[in-house]
């Protein structure tokens, strides 16, 4: 077997964008590297859910994640240096690309990127009221106002 | 992160649309608290935190909450969480108005099975008449536990413990005595890592009916004592960091890599030094089959008391060694010793920590209190004028000390150097071309600024 650092995949996003990238960028994604495993990847593997614009940003962070791993458990230096980068890389989204960017995430298999940019949401709810979240986030309030007090009512702890 | 008004793109609701695992992914970043509020946005959203696979408990921010969350004929919003299984529930308790709860949410997490388990109660008041209770002693889902409390006495009130998918435990400032210690080894056939993190009454840690036990991590703080042995046949990593109280390896047969250092504070400023140089070279001969060794910088300047001192040190087999200090005097002669005695290091990695160093003015204490004369004590025997105090650290040191390296060595092949510019008087870079002329072994040489260590 050839190396990872040797072997080149396709990968092929739903619009028809093709990327070239390392065996061991395409393991990054757990789904991909099943069709690795499968043997199944030949020509060009399609990606039917995501696009390319996405793509492009998933192999990105991929790239950045394998080339710079932490030597071990206890590189702390390096584990900071990639958060730092982590954080940068998340700062250019809209919140309508990073939704895109957790769905594929999620579709390839990527703990790390779903993690990341399932935080960068949470910050957002973090310290806000419902109504500000709602605002947002575009929420609409299909409740009553009878509703909404028996909600309040029933978690009356955590509306405190 | 500020996203400037960028969120909103049309008036499209893109976050109700994303799937319900998804958005108990998002809410298991926020505490779980604040996650319940969010089935107020909307009718898509009232039943999606009732299946978070992640809790956060931290009731410091709770203070003033009214006893009907917990209480058993009121317990409406726990009753809706309706996952068969929590993977996370972290729970710390931190005010003493919510004491009485703790057996409560420890009960609902286990009635979920938890997996990952982390409860915190180290900040609450101890409370020297709380016993854990008795069902948090037997779980077969749980594979990771923390347990952080400081009562007085951990009396377990059953006769068995049984967590029997336990791999990872970590006991922090516990006080569990031998027996309750056993009680719960033996109750975890499968236990692969134990940290014990300050738990003071321990004696004997004997973990010889352990046999998946791989990694064994102990913090033993300034005046704590416990464990004074450890026998631990099967662990092949081990991670101390000791006291200055003695600490005898009574079996390491296995280890295969060892973390040694020991721990120091200004506050306590006394300096055991006959009873630590005891300690550690007998820790260095149970190191039969040690192949990577990590040695901190109060480790080190006690090795270098002993050397100086012309005690015998054991033959290592250790293949890498780390040096986990900053360059200046007092450890170069424990460096030198080790060196020497290591015929088979093959890489050697420097890498200064930030911790709390030994002054030296306490080590030359001892040596004067031994009748030696500091001065000559210190003189290098290659003409080396090493800097006492690591913040004069120059370039000729750096330069030195891997001269060092190469003369005491024979199998050498890599030497790695991260250097804290903190701690120089130079930069890193100015460094390379006086290193570039030692081309029978690699250096790389590396700028580190971070080196906080975790528990």
């Amino acid at each position: 077997m050839a190396s990872s650092s040797t072997n080149k995949f396709v990968l092929k996003s739903n619009d028809d964008v093709s990327f070239e990238v390392t065996e061991a960028v395409a393991r990054e994604f757990q789904v991909i590297a099943h069709i690795i495993d499968d043997d199944c990847a030949k020509k060009a593997i399609p990606l039917s859910n995501v696009t390319g614009e996405i793509l492009s940003k998933m192999i990105e962070y991929g790239k950045k994640h394998i080339e710079e791993a932490p030597v071990d458990e206890e590189d702390e230096e390096g584990k900071k240096k990639l958060q730092i980068w982590d954080e940068e890389f998340m700062k250019q989204f809209n919140m309508e690309i990073v939704f895109q960017l957790i769905l594929a995430s999620n579709y390839l298999n990527n703990k790390g990127l779903l993690d990341l940019t399932c935080c960068t949401v949470a910050d957002h709810i973090k310290d806000m009221t419902p109504d500000e979240v709602r605002t947002l986030f575009n929420v609409k309030n299909d409740y009553t106002t009878e509703e909404e007090e028996e909600i309040r009512k029933e978690n009356s702890w955590a509306f405190e | 992160m500020v996203f400037d008004g960028k969120i909103k793109r049309g008036e499209e609701d893109l976050i109700s649309s994303l799937p319900d695992v998804i958005l108990q992914e998002i809410l298991c970043f926020i505490p779980t608290k604040l996650a319940i509020t969010t089935s107020l946005l909307s009718k898509r959203w009232r039943h999606v935190w009732c299946e978070i696979p992640s809790f956060s408990i931290d009731a410091d921010i709770y203070k003033r909450e009214e006893p009907v969350w917990c209480t058993p004929s009121n317990n409406k919003t726990l009753n809706r969480y309706t996952a068969p299984r929590i993977m996370n529930f972290n729970l710390n308790i931190s005010s003493q108005q919510n004491i009485p709860y703790r057996d409560k949410w420890i009960e609902f997490a286990m009635s979920r099975n938890v997996e990952n388990l982390s409860l915190d109660f180290s900040k609450a008041c101890s409370d020297e008449n709380y016993k854990l209770p008795d069902f948090f002693y037997i779980s077969s889902s749980l594979k990771q536990l923390t347990l952080e409390v400081d009562f007085c006495d951990m009396m377990i009130p059953i006769p068995l413990v049984s967590w029997t998918s336990l791999m990872t435990l970590s006991l922090r400032w516990c006080a569990f005595s031998d027996k309750s210690m056993a009680k719960i080894l033996s109750g975890c056939p499968i236990l692969e890592s134990l940290t014990l993190y300050s738990c003071n009454k321990l004696m004997v840690l004997d973990l010889s009916k352990s046999m998946r036990l791989r990694t064994l991590q102990v913090k033993r703080h300034v005046a704590v004592s416990g464990p004074m042995e450890i026998l631990a046949p099967y662990i092949r990593l081990l991670r101390l960091e000791s006291s200055q109280l003695p600490c005898t390896f009574v079996d390491v047969s296995s280890l295969r890599e060892a973390k040694l250092d020991i721990c120091f504070i200004a506050s306590n400023p006394n300096l055991k030094a006959d009873i630590l140089q005891i300690t550690v070279l007998k820790m260095l001969d149970k190191l039969h089959n040690v192949e990577k060794l990590t040695l901190g910088e109060n480790f080190l300047q006690i090795l270098s008391l002993a050397e100086l001192r012309g005690v015998t040190f054991p033959m290592l087999k250790i293949k890498a060694l780390t040096l986990e200090t900053k360059i200046f005097q007092y450890v170069i002669p424990g460096i030198e010793r080790l060196l020497q005695n290591s015929p088979d290091i093959e890489n050697l990695t420097l890498l200064p920590m930030n911790r709390n160093t030994i002054p030296g003015g306490l080590l030359d204490k001892y040596l004067k209190s031994q009748c030696l004369n500091i001065d000559e004590c210190w003189r290098s025997k290659d003409g080396v004028f090493w800097n006492k105090s690591y913040w004069n650290v120059e370039s000729n040191h750096v330069i030195s000390l891997v001269e060092l390296m190469l003369k005491n060595t024979m199998a050498l092949a890599k030497i790695v150097l991260l250097l804290d510019e903190r701690y120089l008087q130079f930069k890193v870079k100015d460094l390379v071309p006086r290193l570039s002329h030692y081309n029978n072994v690699a250096i790389a040489l590396l700028k580190q600024t971070n080196t906080h260590e975790e528990w």
